[in-house]
């Protein structure tokens, strides 16, 4: 439940990533059957449109919910840095044994962006990740 | 576990007329406008289906998306596709197939048809780039 008064900010960032779906412990037909084009050997890759929205009170002095700069760089430090052009299951922390599902990547984004929102003293409210246009995973940072 | 969402977008046009056979045409007219006019017309309707669940810790997936393409082709896009609405949804043609009495028909058409632990969160229904529905069952 939002507090009275709060708005919503949107900021979306681009970044290219290349990505495999592949358990090493399961068979290639195992991989291929439930995985399908996603298990080709050699990784593929989209252009990922990433939706981050903060929720906050509008500062009466500047008029903001959190200055548009202070998102652009959390973005730019921990996710763009992180995964612009590189392949996610080699070269992203994390993702070894963690399929880079677009589920997966929105969760994994959350958990390293929301620290430093809650630093700025702003609720992250939503992350929602494009693989493309027809596709998106969004965490809202609940458990079930 | 993490709840998430995922969304899925599919494409889909049909035919359609607004209008209520048991009042006269110019009742007709006064509500539903040039939607009333007696030849029908039809749309390019974009359908958003969001699920919610956990990510399956073997696969990274709520769902399996080749099963979610194929649910939602056979109960909704194979039966609606290139259809007109008065004809095919399970309201027939009252109350006239308004988005809003189609984002219903395609709700229960759906619903019972994700494989659990997987659910059906929203449906969101573009019917032209002015007009978007959203409808997450029933209260």
């Amino acid at each position: 439940m939002s507090a009275p008064g709060s708005v919503d900010v949107t900021r979306k960032v681009r970044f290219c990533a290349a990505h495999r779906y592949h358990r090493q412990d399961w068979t290639p037909e195992k991989n291929r059957e439930v995985f399908g084009a996603c298990n080709n050997p050699y990784g593929h890759g989209h252009n990922y449109e990433l939706e981050v929205t903060i929720r906050g009170s509008v500062d009466p002095l500047t008029g903001m919910v959190i200055n548009l700069r202070r998102i652009d760089e959390i973005l730019r430090e921990k996710i763009v840095s992180r995964f612009d052009h590189r392949h996610i299951n080699e070269e992203v922390e994390g993702f070894r044994d963690n399929i880079p599902t677009t589920e997966n990547l929105a969760v994994y984004i959350w958990n390293l962006i929301e620290p430093e929102f809650s630093k700025e003293e702003v609720e992250l409210s939503r992350v929602r990740l494009r693989e493309d246009s027809f596709l998106y995973a969004e965490y809202r940072g609940e458990s079930s | 576990m993490s709840t998430v969402y995922l969304g899925r977008l599919y494409r889909f046009n049909a035919g359609h007329r607004l209008s209520r056979p048991d009042r006269d045409p110019d009742w007709n007219l006064e509500v539903f406008g040039k939607c009333s006019y007696e030849g029908g017309h039809g749309h390019n309707y974009d359908l958003e289906v969001v699920i919610r669940g956990a990510p399956d810790p073997l696969t990274g997936r709520i769902i399996s998306l080749e099963l979610l393409d194929t649910i939602v082709n056979e109960k909704v896009i194979e039966p609606i596709d290139h259809r007109n609405l008065n004809e095919v949804l399970e309201t027939g043609s009252t109350p006239p197939p308004t988005t809003e009495v189609l984002i219903r028909d395609i709700w229960n058409r759906l619903a019972n048809s994700i494989p659990s632990p997987a659910e059906l969160e929203l449906l969101r229904i573009l019917e032209t780039e002015k007009n978007l529905f959203e409808y997450s069952g029933p209260a």
